[in-house]
């Protein structure tokens, strides 16, 4: 069986019928080929998605703001919003250094592999698919573990056996959201993360999975550390101070990061 | 529902940073997506929401359209600049891990139809699902699905070659 760029590309974003995601999956598992065709579209997506959501790190333009602000100021005279402070000085990074958006695709690293099969499973969704995790809604395990789970401590998906998510901190945006990164793991591979509260949802902003298998010795390690430099420098592109402390974590997540 | 005076503008501002990435997404320079943003929010506070109107979904509509509207004004410009940006765009000829600039990102996404670019936008950077993207470019399922599909193959094709110039 053969499958169609544009099934691959549907699979990707988890828009098949249940019985065809498994077929491909279950394809994947076995042909090497199938599974570099799926990693080209997954890339050209992660590039795409890095490239243009860079603009998150400055502010947004006062010219536009201000044609809002004065509505929103009556509903919301106090609160946080009214204190955003942002730093891009101090956090952009040099103009000239290149975009480190690609990835090696020989050393199996697979962009948002995992957050794209695993992570989001919404027994909701009317077909009854997986859904692409780019963004995480409310009432799935992701969601719950990103609002609720506390960092530096390892949380299980009970509907998922082999994962485990482990949050590393929680810190505020340049455009004053807030923002988790974090870890999964299953058992043979390891996505590194960075998901921001926008609006009801988490959306995943990078996803950088290191996969075990299919990888010649030593390559996982030079993988591992590749992806965590990615997710490292990205989140030193958009944070706004540092990370928080366990007492703000607490707060925000009793107040659903709002 | 009516909606009370203020409401409306905090609820665009809790929707600013998406669509300004759908704006650079539609662009692929920072000061031209700052221009469309504040084009669409003037039309936006003009124009107010339609009474059903999904507002995510309207402000992404208004958006997109203002966008086509624009470069279809500029056509020619556009052209030119971009394929200079082409031929400056390689170089790094010793990195070991193969890197991809954002020159040559933009590149290849400014290549692709008008149509396929906001699809992309849409799916890949913002997240939509088919449906609401279809729904926003008020375009059958189908066609969002292929003009995807063909989008992202060109795009990963562009790409491995943007790598082999190095």
């Amino acid at each position: 069986m053969t499958y169609s760029d544009e099934k691959l590309s549907a699979y990707l974003d988890g828009e098949l019928p249940p019985e065809e995601t498994a077929a491909i999956r279950d394809a994947l598992e076995k042909d090497v080929l199938l599974r570099d065709r799926l990693a080209r579209l997954q890339r050209a997506d992660a590039a795409v998605r890095a490239a243009y959501g860079a603009i998150d790190d400055t502010p947004l333009p006062e010219s536009v703001t201000d044609l809002l602000k004065g509505g929103a100021a009556e509903k919301r005279p106090a609160g946080p919003e009214g204190n955003i402070r942002f730093f891009p000085a101090m956090r952009r990074r040099a103009a000239a250094a290149p975009w480190p958006v690609a990835i090696a695709a020989s050393l199996a690293m697979v962009v948002g592999f995992i957050s794209g099969q695993q992570l989001s499973f919404s027994p909701d969704a009317p077909s009854g698919a997986v859904q692409m995790a780019r963004v995480i809604e409310p009432n799935t395990p992701l969601f719950e573990v990103l609002n609720r789970g506390v960092s530096a401590q390892t949380h299980q998906i009970a509907s998922d056996a082999d994962l485990r998510l482990e949050p590393v901190l929680s810190f505020r945006r340049l455009d004053g959201s807030y923002c988790r990164e974090f870890f999964a793991h299953d058992a043979n591979s390891r996505t590194h993360s960075v998901a921001c509260k926008e609006e009801e949802n988490w959306i995943i902003k990078i996803a950088v999975t290191t996969s075990a298998g299919n990888t010649p010795e030593g390559a996982y390690e030079t993988a591992s550390t590749a992806g965590d430099t990615l997710v490292t420098d990205y989140i030193d592109r958009i944070i706004s101070g540092d990370a928080l402390s366990a007492e703000e974590e607490e707060d925000l997540s009793r107040s659903d990061w709002q | 529902m009516k909606q009370k005076k203020g409401d409306f503008e905090a609820e665009l501002l809790a929707r600013l940073p998406r669509l300004r990435r759908f704006c650079f997404a539609l662009t692929g320079a920072r000061h031209d997506a700052d221009d469309l943003l504040q084009a669409t929010v003037e039309r936006l506070l003009l124009k107010r929401p339609p009474e059903d109107a999904d507002l995510t979904k309207w402000m992404f509509r208004v958006c997109k359209n203002r966008w086509i509207d624009e470069i279809r004004a500029q056509k020619v410009r556009r052209t030119e600049d971009l394929d200079e940006a082409y031929a400056t765009s390689s170089g790094g000829e010793h990195e070991t891990l193969q890197r991809l600039t954002f020159a040559q990102v933009n590149t290849a996404m400014a290549k692709l139809p008008d149509e396929q670019r906001a699809v992309m936008s849409l799916v890949a950077v913002e997240g939509y699902s088919y449906k609401e993207a279809a729904e926003i470019l008020q375009l059958p399922i189908g066609t969002v699905m292929s003009r995807l599909s063909r989008a992202r193959a060109a795009l990963a094709e562009r790409f491995e070659k943007a790598e082999t110039l190095h």
